[in-house]
């Protein structure tokens, strides 16, 4: 029981920080934000555990009665499931094409979308423009001159997806 | 008993490990080019192995039925997580824009404009494939020349994510 508590407390504790951060103004960077939001906390919370529970029981919480395995099963919980909201926030930052496509269709009702209407509808959203700008704030992309050129962080990035897709034996299109 | 209890403590690990083998093997071997039903049969299956351990503990550890029930929750949760994380980088090969564009700059020799990049992405093309791809998966129906939503489950997500957008950016879509 431990173990699911503690690692729900702290997904929460972190998804509240991560709340009032964006009431507060939405950072640039968002995954980066997360990411160093949720990992600060179990970087805190490991702090506590070793050298400060003592005063985490003068709040009520007992923390100091977690054995080693416990604490290990505690990490691999909280990790899965930060890396998991991670992902799925992805879905929250940006619109995929067939989200967008489901949306216009929603909004359209009962009457539906033929095509001509359906494709100006979608076209007016800049999707294109909207992932290469994405790429240049998360460092994968410059542009140099007119051009955009992929970074050494975009390279190794694309390197890792070919190089899974050929273990899979997977057509090497995508997109 | 030590390995006993390392063994449970990882054995989300352990499932993502089998559906990671097992979906690899089954789209070289059985299911070419199928992502989507080859991660979803080694998901189930990963699932499977997470299911035994979990029972294979119960039976020989004899922990009492409250606390097996917790940690199966845990070790659940902890696998479907990892499994969805998975699926999203598989997504990032299948079809993830980001990716392709990356290798259209890749590819050419001196990077490419954002005129250039649209003439080889063509934005009809990919709304065009994503439709066919959401008519075959039973999610939409073209009827009497128009598009409609069939997939009531599809709506009731795609409406909970329009309203977590609003809750946490305070607006519906990227470009409002």
């Amino acid at each position: 029981m431990k173990v699911l508590f503690w690692g729900t407390f702290l997904f929460f504790l972190g998804f509240i920080i991560h709340l009032i951060i964006w009431k507060i103004r939405i950072p640039k960077k968002q995954t980066q934000t997360l990411l160093e939001i949720f990992f600060s906390i179990l970087i805190v919370w490991t702090f506590i555990l070793l050298g400060a529970s003592e005063y985490v029981r003068l709040l009520g919480l007992q923390i100091n009665s977690l054995g080693f395995l416990e604490y290990i099963h505690i990490f691999i919980f909280y990790i899965a499931v930060t890396l998991a909201y991670i992902s799925f926030y992805s879905l929250i930052e940006i619109d995929s094409p067939s989200f967008r496509i489901i949306i216009e269709l929603l909004n359209a009702g009962s009457s539906g979308l033929d095509e001509r209407n359906l494709y100006h509808a979608l076209s007016s959203k800049p999707i294109l423009e909207s992932r290469i700008s994405q790429l240049v704030k998360d460092g994968m992309v410059i542009k140099k001159d007119e051009n955009y050129i992929p970074t050494g962080k975009g390279i190794k990035f694309l390197k890792v997806i070919i190089l899974y897709r050929k273990l899979m034996k997977a057509s090497q299109r995508g997109g | 008993m030590l390995l006993q209890e390392y063994v449970h403590i990882f054995n989300p690990v352990i499932g993502l490990v089998i559906n990671v083998s097992l979906q690899i093997l089954i789209m070289r071997l059985v299911l070419p080019n199928e992502v989507v039903r080859s991660f979803l049969i080694s998901f189930v299956l990963g699932f499977l192995t997470v299911l035994s351990i979990e029972l294979y503990v119960y039976f020989t550890k004899a922990i009492p039925a409250g606390d097996f029930l917790s940690v199966f929750i845990t070790n659940t949760l902890t696998y479907v997580a990892l499994g969805y994380c998975y699926s999203s980088f598989l997504g990032f090969g299948e079809s993830s824009i980001r990716t392709r564009i990356l290798r259209e700059l890749h590819d050419s020799e001196r990077g490419l404009s954002e005129k250039e990049l649209a003439e080889r992405y063509n934005t009809k093309n990919m709304f065009e494939n994503r439709i066919k791809r959401l008519i075959d998966n039973r999610q939409l129906i073209l009827q009497n020349g128009k598009f409609y939503i069939k997939s009531s489950f599809l709506a009731t997500i795609a409406k909970a994510i329009v309203m977590l957008k609003l809750f946490l950016l305070g607006k519906r879509s990227e470009f409002d």
